[in-house]
């Protein structure tokens, strides 16, 4: 049977690696995701997203199991997310991967027969490449929100708890960054 | 209800933040007004979009290397003891102590001290009963608090023998950073 969050979390509690890997595999896709949006890059995201069940691990003793388990994971991988992007800002390095979707360098991971999804096709790269673009363009906090409520389905709620602000502000920042999607993405969507 | 008291509930609307009984004014509202349906449209291709370019790009990522990578990290942090202490007492529940002679208190907090130091809590309530057949002593002892705010330091207080045993560890690999996340 499988176990509950707050199962693993205590058997991680004492230290058991079993159950800390089940919680990792049971979580990394939305915490890669969200380090995805919150870092572009797609090694800097692995790293964000390794650092973020790390940083779980070595706290998971101040998890009270108050809010959800995955809420406190969003919660640690945006702080890390946010904390990567200022550090960047201040010390630029090269410019930022150039989001190729469904091609180029990725090809390695990629199935070698043609795709039919729809998301693969010519159009739908290109819009991918725009909403990427235009994901990068936000603040590390517009980006939070956006990627918590559009990619994560988190209720404003749940969000004002991750991003520790009130729900008008979660409103506020998500009303802004949907307004600049919007315009950003008006003539591909 | 006009466009314009609908226009800024349209978002909460789309996310189902509203209560019902303007859920369903906004949805009455919108199913007549083109323009507001339009601006629902737009707020549902954003998403849409989002969310399909980023669970494509998660996709090309390898997470195959996540759980490798954190393993090789987290085998290096030590659980610190008292926080094995801490969920010992959890899991076995310290009221259970009320009653139980003090010499097998005594004997168990010997067993407690001589299992941190060897690693390993599990053999702990399997011994204390046995203790407390063989010795069945008129005297109950309370293990008064398992706590402290600091992680290196584990108080125990036996207030019937007037007994209070500090833990201090020495572990100084240990930190917290200052990390509630
Ligand atoms: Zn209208």
């Amino acid at each position: 049977m499988e176990r509950s969050d707050n199962e693993l979390v205590r058997a991680s509690r004492a230290g058991d690696a079993d159950a800390f890997r089940e919680l990792v595999e049971r979580y990394q896709r939305k915490v890669a995701a969200v380090a995805l949006g919150m870092v572009h890059n797609r090694d800097d995201a692995l790293e964000l997203t390794q650092e973020t069940f790390i940083k779980a691990f070595e706290n998971i003793n101040k998890f009270k199991g108050e809010s959800s388990f995955y809420t406190w994971l969003y919660r640690i991988v945006v702080n890390l997310g946010i904390d990567f992007q200022r550090r960047e800002r201040r010390h630029p390095t090269i410019a930022l991967e150039t989001p190729t979707l469904g091609g180029g360098e990725l090809g390695d991971n990629l199935p070698s027969e043609p795709s039919f999804e729809p998301y693969r096709n010519v159009r739908s790269r290109e819009v991918g490449d725009r909403v990427t673009q235009a994901i990068n363009e936000l603040t590390p906090d517009h980006k939070a929100v956006i990627l918590l409520r559009e990619v994560e389905g988190l209720s404003y709620d749940e969000i004002s708890r991750v991003m520790q602000c009130s729900k008008g502000t979660v409103m506020s920042r998500l009303h802004y960054a949907r307004k600049k999607l919007q315009g950003r993405l008006r003539d591909v969507l | 209800m006009t466009c314009r008291d609908v226009s800024g509930l349209l978002p909460l609307f789309f996310d189902g933040e509203l209560e019902a009984r303007q859920m369903r004014a906004v949805a009455l509202h919108s199913s007549r007004c083109a323009e507001c349906e339009g601006e629902l449209r737009q707020i549902e291709r954003v998403q849409d979009a989002v969310a399909a370019t980023l669970s494509a790009r998660v996709d090309e990522l390898d997470l195959s290397q996540v759980w490798p990578a954190v393993k090789r990290r987290i085998g290096t942090i030590r659980v610190p003891w008292t926080q094995r202490l801490r969920l010992w007492s959890e899991e076995h529940d310290v009221t259970r102590w009320i009653g139980i002679p003090a010499l097998s208190a005594a004997a168990a907090t010997a067993a407690i001290v001589f299992s941190l130091s060897s690693g390993s809590v599990t053999s702990v309530t399997s011994e204390a009963p046995q203790i407390a057949e063989v010795l069945p002593v008129d005297n109950t002892a309370i293990i008064d608090s398992l706590d402290s705010s600091a992680e290196n330091v584990a108080v125990l207080n036996e207030p019937e023998t007037n007994t209070t045993v500090l833990w201090v560890n020495d572990d100084t690999d240990y930190g917290s950073e200052g990390f509630p996340p």
